[in-house]
């Protein structure tokens, strides 16, 4: 220790650092006490020189602080502390060091309670708080904190004398790191119950006097953490913390109140909101009077919004305190019938008058602000209001057109508001029962309010506010849910409304069922049963289906509609006459799903009642043609009798959608095998008899095999819809034999919804397999190579382009899973993009592999998806591209520079594809590799590329502007040229945005260029198209409030 | 400012549609479109009242239907309407659409900025100022005045906004 100490001393100061580290943990394994230490100090200690003096204490608390708070024994601990206290006493300048090894030792819980006593003894009387530096300041509030959460019985023992010492210690602070931990202790000490004695008024004083805080950082600091907000959340804690100081507090915010300062208004009546829950009667009831006036005073003059909103806050506090006073127990007095009779006379008066201002609209709030408070409040105000609001809103409508809509407007709403108010109350006896005559009376004819959809549209929110009360009859529900129901059912009402009415009817319908399957239900299914199946027309139709679908909230009334609209269903067929029915059902069922299928009843439900009815539907319909063109109208027309206009496609598309929202929520168990198993039978083994579905030997249902009848085949989609969709947990049947199939089927369909759906499905079957067997893999690989290097025979179909979808679903299921093969498959895609045909195709594939696809892959979907698989794929294929630029930059052989030319903009298509999906962090930090990449696309002549490249760059203006700074001249030459890019307008429309986005680069390096920008702008904004045009003017305007 | 001249204006329900619905010729590159009323006015609606915290359609200050465009001869007409007849912020209403015009149109067009007719008390007057070039160049000379010309024309929230 010694030679440590002599080391420490006669060094510099560069490894002082390293020795305190060293010796911390010799001390730490035992190899030396610390006493050892202190007594190797003894020289310096006692040295004459008060330099040396502070060294060494600076040594020793360094030292403490590196050590663990366990590694000192009780004993060791306590001497230690004893000895810094006596440090205290020594050279003033010895403070800060001293200061700092006593606030490492406060925050161990092994200190005795007489050290502590004496630690704060000492620090009391030797260290004069205000004269310390900041951070000094800030160690002795902390040493506080510590010894106050450690040792509370210390400083209760201590009492007064602490409290004092603290006030003094405290008194004067300015800072606002300080003050937080000031704040926040004095919060503490107060809360703990620490008797305050007859200090109460001084700890007052020395917080409230911050009040109110402005602080305003300087904007140059901005590593500055502290807001405004911190400071006065923390002094608000302080003020509300006990009702010992409510007879200074209120009246100090009082004052405030009158101040001309917005925020110090905002801030007094905030605090006070917080304090008053703290007081109780006798603290608050000399003030009740006074607070109700200043509110209405600063409610009714105010100019901020912020400020009446606070005020009316501040009222429902002050009037749910008043209600929570206990009654005078000598004449029964309540209180708060008193206080709130002189607040209601108030507003009346001003809400009888005809007239509309200000003040009648602020006397409405504060009167709503005070029925927010309590129950008993609640009931008050609707006595005395409701009725003077009936009476207005009745007398109004007597009257003539005129001015009363205005009036009755906002009678009204203030009905609605109170009704609204009263609905988490829980009443002894209801106040609104006197009045439900009257307001069932008012609330119908607004109902039926032809003239105003306000009126309408409030009627609707009242109705279902008193729905929530539960004080209506049956009869009274009932003739109300029916005039709900009439403007459910008439679609020429407004949509808001429409939509307003459905969410209360679906609330009625799980709150009261009962209700609505006797009078609603009956009626919309009546009429349901009755349309026609062939009707060409579907707006009726579509209402009903709306209606049905609100009121299916219930499960047994969702039966209920499901059962009759499948019968429905069951009678058509899929061809021209049904078509336009199925298309409105298959809509009405896709809304059900989208509503209710959070419930696991409705989901199993569904899947056996709808979706295998529908998947019926669908394979009868591909089974019913028996020859090609005889579907519909446009196969007819199609030279290979299957157009892909085809009617029957939307329908199976849209009986997919319903059928996949379904299997995703399905969950594992005995109905979703079951369904599983049924389709893996259809598909694998063809087998018709378990759906009950008749066929012709002769016609067989074939729905794998390339060759046969894209009808058929592209019934594909509910592979897609139903196997692809399940949890994980649920078994597939025959999953190799089907994975077989529908590679074969993919690769060689000529059928476009066919293949590609077919694609979809093979990827989604290999994304979710635990293990992917590689023999499968490899033999995509080949058979889609194979593909690739066919030469074309003349007259032979190729089939390419269905390779290469297979191949991009395919390496989109494996990225996703951060698959070690991806790459292959990459690779493989890469080696097309020189191919006239399937090229450009290929580049565009990588949006697929990066975006989110709605039908397999996705989350919803059950498929594995790792953490972060962007990134990574992305990471992984730039250095691809990048390769393959420099290669190609060096070959310049003439003939196959168009060929290179193509092969280059498919490399930038992809990157450009990636680069709008991949997050902001990884572009960045790829910033340097990709700019020249970028600027170089800016040179091609392919729309496409030239919109990706532009996009890619408005992103990266958006979000970096300090990084392109550097290029804003480049950028800028570029985007101007590409002003008169001939034949595509969305270039022009991408590159004039791009310019606009450049004004939020730093204004030095726009200033040199402005006017330039603002001349070559002046030819755009006469371009042929519009939207051109229209961003031009904006990107003009902006560029000419630069550097203003 | 010390007192408003209008301290309370009535504030108007927005007439015309925010975004405008694009024709299918709007997307054939083709076809030139042509210039037009709506087109005008979407250029200016946007524009701040100097008084209020509101645009001039708000105040219905700029209608669509007083806006006539004549697009082969060149020539646009705007008419406004000031919120009271001795609006003493007329002239500076009609700088800044003129400003904002001047910057958002091609150079081939003639603009006439004007109060609507029997609208103004000094309706001549004002006419007369934003008619002649000289004055309208003169003005814009002055930095205090394209100050505050630059404030109403400043959009409240920036249109190249980061695309979070």
């Amino acid at each position: 220790m010694d030679i440590f100490v002599e080391k420490y001393f006669s060094d510099s100061g560069l490894e002082r650092e390293q020795l305190v580290s060293e010796a911390a943990l010799n001390i730490q394994t035992g190899g030396n006490k610390i006493l050892a230490l202190v007594e190797a100090l003894g020289v310096h200690l006692t040295s004459t020189d008060v330099a040396v003096r502070i060294k060494a204490c600076e040594l020793l608390s360094a030292v403490l602080k590196k050590l663990p708070s366990a590694v000192l024994s009780a004993s060791e601990l306590n001497v230690i502390v004893n000895f810094l206290c006596c440090r205290l006493q020594d050279h003033y300048t010895l403070q800060p060091a001293v200061v700092d090894g006593l606030c490492w030792a406060s925050s161990s819980t092994q200190l005795s309670n007489l050290s502590t006593e004496g630690m704060l003894k000492a620090l009391f009387k030797e260290v004069h708080v205000q004269s310390c530096l900041q951070g000094e300041r800030y160690k002795v509030y902390l040493l506080l904190t510590n010894i106050f959460d450690q040792h509370k019985i210390v400083c209760s023992t201590m009492g007064r004398d602490f409290l004092y010492n603290f006030i003094q210690a405290i008194d004067g602070e300015q800072d606002p790191r300080n003050l937080l931990v000031i704040f926040q202790l004095a919060t503490d000490i107060i809360k703990s119950g620490f008797n305050l004695a007859n200090l109460a008024e001084d700890l007052f004083e020395v917080t409230s006097c911050y009040f109110p805080i402005d602080f305003n950082p300087s904007a140059s600091n901005k590593k500055a953490t502290i807001t405004n907000k911190d400071l006065v959340l923390g002094l608000r804690a302080v003020l509300s913390s006990t009702r010992v100081f409510a007879k200074f507090c209120i009246p100090l915010m009082l004052e405030k109140l009158d101040s001309d300062v917005q925020g110090a208004k905002i801030d007094s009546l905030q605090t006070l909101t917080a304090c008053l829950p703290e007081y109780a009667k006798a603290d608050m009831e000399p003030f009740v009077s006074t607070i109700w006036k200043a509110i209405k005073r600063e409610v009714v003059h105010s100019v901020s919004e912020e400020a009446e909103k606070c005020g009316l806050q501040l009222l429902t506090q002050l009037v749910k305190s008043v209600s929570e006073w206990p009654i005078d127990e000598h004449d029964g007095r309540v209180d708060l019938y008193l206080f709130l009779s002189e607040i209601i006379d108030d507003c009346l008066s001003h809400i009888k008058e005809p007239i509309q201002d200000k003040l009648k609209w602020m006397s409405v709030q504060m009167i709503l602000a005070c029925a927010r408070a309590s129950s008993d409040a609640c009931s008050e105000v609707v006595k005395s209001v409701v009725p003077l609001i009936l009476q207005q809103a009745f007398e109004s409508g007597k009257e003539p057109s005129g001015v009363t809509p205005v009036r009755m407007d906002n009678a009204f709403d203030m009905l609605v508001q109170i009704l609204i108010i009263c609905k988490p109350f829980i009443f002894y006896e209801h106040p609104l029962l006197p009045f439900k005559a009257e307001l069932l009376e008012l609330i119908k004819s607004m109902l039926v309010h032809k003239k105003s959809k306000n009126l309408q549209c409030s009627a609707v929110t009242a109705s279902a506010a008193l729905f929530a009360q539960k004080i209506l009859s049956n009869d009274e529900v009932e003739s109300m849910a029916m005039l709900l129901l009439d403007i459910l059912l008439d679609e020429h009402h407004d949509v808001s409304l429409r939509n307003d009415v459905k969410a209360t009817v679906g609330y009625l319908a799980t709150m009261q069922s009962h209700i609505v399957r006797r009078c609603m239900l009956p009626k919309v299914v009546e009429e349901l049963k009755s349309i026609d199946v062939s009707c060409k027309q579907s707006q009726r139709l579509k209402v009903l289906l709306e209606c049905a679908t609100a009121l299916s909230g219930h499960f047994e009334i969702f039966q209920d509609v499901i059962k009759p609209l499948m019968t429905k269903v069951s009678e058509c067929s899929l061809d021209e006459d049904h078509c336009i029915f199925l298309k409105e059902i298959m809509l009405g069922l896709k809304a059900i799903t989208d509503c209710y299928l959070s419930d696991h009843m409705y989901t199993e439900y569904m899947a056996l009642n709808v979706c295998l009815p529908l998947l019926k539907l669908c394979v009868q319909g591909a089974l019913s043609p028996s020859a090609p063109g005889q579907c519909c109208a446009s196969c007819e027309d199609s030279s290979s009798g299957y157009s892909q206009d085809c009617i029957t496609l939307p329908l199976m598309q849209s009986a997919g959608t319903i059928m996949r929202n379904v299997c995703q929520k399905l969950r594992p168990g005995n109905t979703a095998n079951f369904v599983s198993s049924l389709i893996s039978d259809l598909y694998v083994n063809n087998d018709l008899l378990a759906f009950d579905i008749k066929t012709k030997p002769t016609f067989p249902f074939l729905p794998l095999d390339a060759s046969l009848y894209p009808l058929q085949t592209r019934t594909v989609c509910f592979l897609t819809a139903s196997l692809c969709a399940f949890d994980r947990a649920v078994t597939i049947p025959n999953v190799d034999q089907l994975q077989l199939k529908l590679m074969s089927l993919a690769m060689h369909s000529p059928d476009l919804p066919t293949y590609v759906a077919a694609a979809k499905t093979f990827a989604g079957f290999i994304n979710k397999q635990d293990q992917i067997s590689t023999e499968l893999l490899e033999k995509t690989l080949d058979n889609v190579s194979k593909a690739f290097d066919k030469k074309q025979k003349a007259g032979a179909p190729s089939n390419k382009i269905q390779s290469m979808t297979l191949l991009i679903w395919t390496t989109k299921a494996l990225a996703q899973r951060n698959h070690v093969r991806t790459m292959d498959f990459v690779d493989l895609i890469m080696t097309q993009f020189g191919d006239a045909e399937i090229g450009e195709m290929a580049s565009a594939g990588f949006s697929i592999l990066m975006r989110e696809s709605e039908e397999v892959l996705n989350s919803a979907s059950h498929a594995i998806s790792k953490m972060m698989y962007k990134q990574r794929f992305f990471l992984l294929v730039l250095p691809k591209i990048v390769n393959a630029f420099e290669t190609m930059k060096l070959d310049n052989n003439a003939p196959q520079e168009e060929e290179n030319q193509n092969k280059k903009a498919n490399y930038l298509t992809a990157l450009a594809e990636m680069l709008v999906l991949i997050p902001k962090q990884v572009l960045l930090a790829q910033f340097s590799s990709l700019m020249p990449l970028l600027l170089q696309s800016l040179h091609s002549k392919v729309p496409s590329l030239l919109l990706s490249a532009l996009s890619a760059l408005l992103n990266l203006i958006q979000d970096a502007p300090d990084l392109m700074n550097s290029y804003a001249d480049t950028l800028l030459d570029n985007f101007l040229s590409l002003l008169e890019f001939k034949g595509n307008m969305s270039v022009r429309l991408k590159a004039v945005t791009c310019i606009g986005a450049l004004t939020l680069l730093p204004s030095p390096t726009l200033i040199p260029m402005k006017n330039r920008v603002i001349k070559s702008l002046c030819h755009t904004l006469d371009d042929r198209k519009r939207s051109v045009r229209t961003a031009a003017s904006k990107a003009r305007s902006e560029w000419c409030i630069v550097g203003t | 400012m010390s007192q408003k001249d209008n301290v309370n204006p009535q504030i108007h329900q927005r007439v015309t549609p925010r975004v405008r619905v694009p024709e299918k010729t709007e997307f054939d590159d083709e076809v030139r479109d042509p210039f037009d009323a709506r087109e005008i006015f979407d250029l200016i609606r946007d524009i701040n009242d100097p008084e209020h915290p509101l645009t001039l359609e708000d105040l219905r200050v700029l209608n669509e239907d007083d806006i006539s465009v004549d697009d082969e001869n060149n020539s646009i007409t705007v008419k406004f309407t000031p919120t009271i007849p001795h609006c003493s912020m007329a002239t500076l209403i009609g700088l800044a659409i003129r400003v904002r015009l001047l910057r958002t149109l091609p150079p081939r067009f003639k603009v006439l900025v004007e109060i609507a007719p029997g609208t103004h008390q000094s309706e001549g007057a004002v006419n007369k100022q934003l008619a002649d070039k000289e004055r309208v160049a003169a003005a814009l000379e002055n930095n205090n005045l394209l100050q505050v010309v630059n404030q109403c024309l400043a959009l409240k929230t920036s249109t190249y906004g980061s695309a979070v």
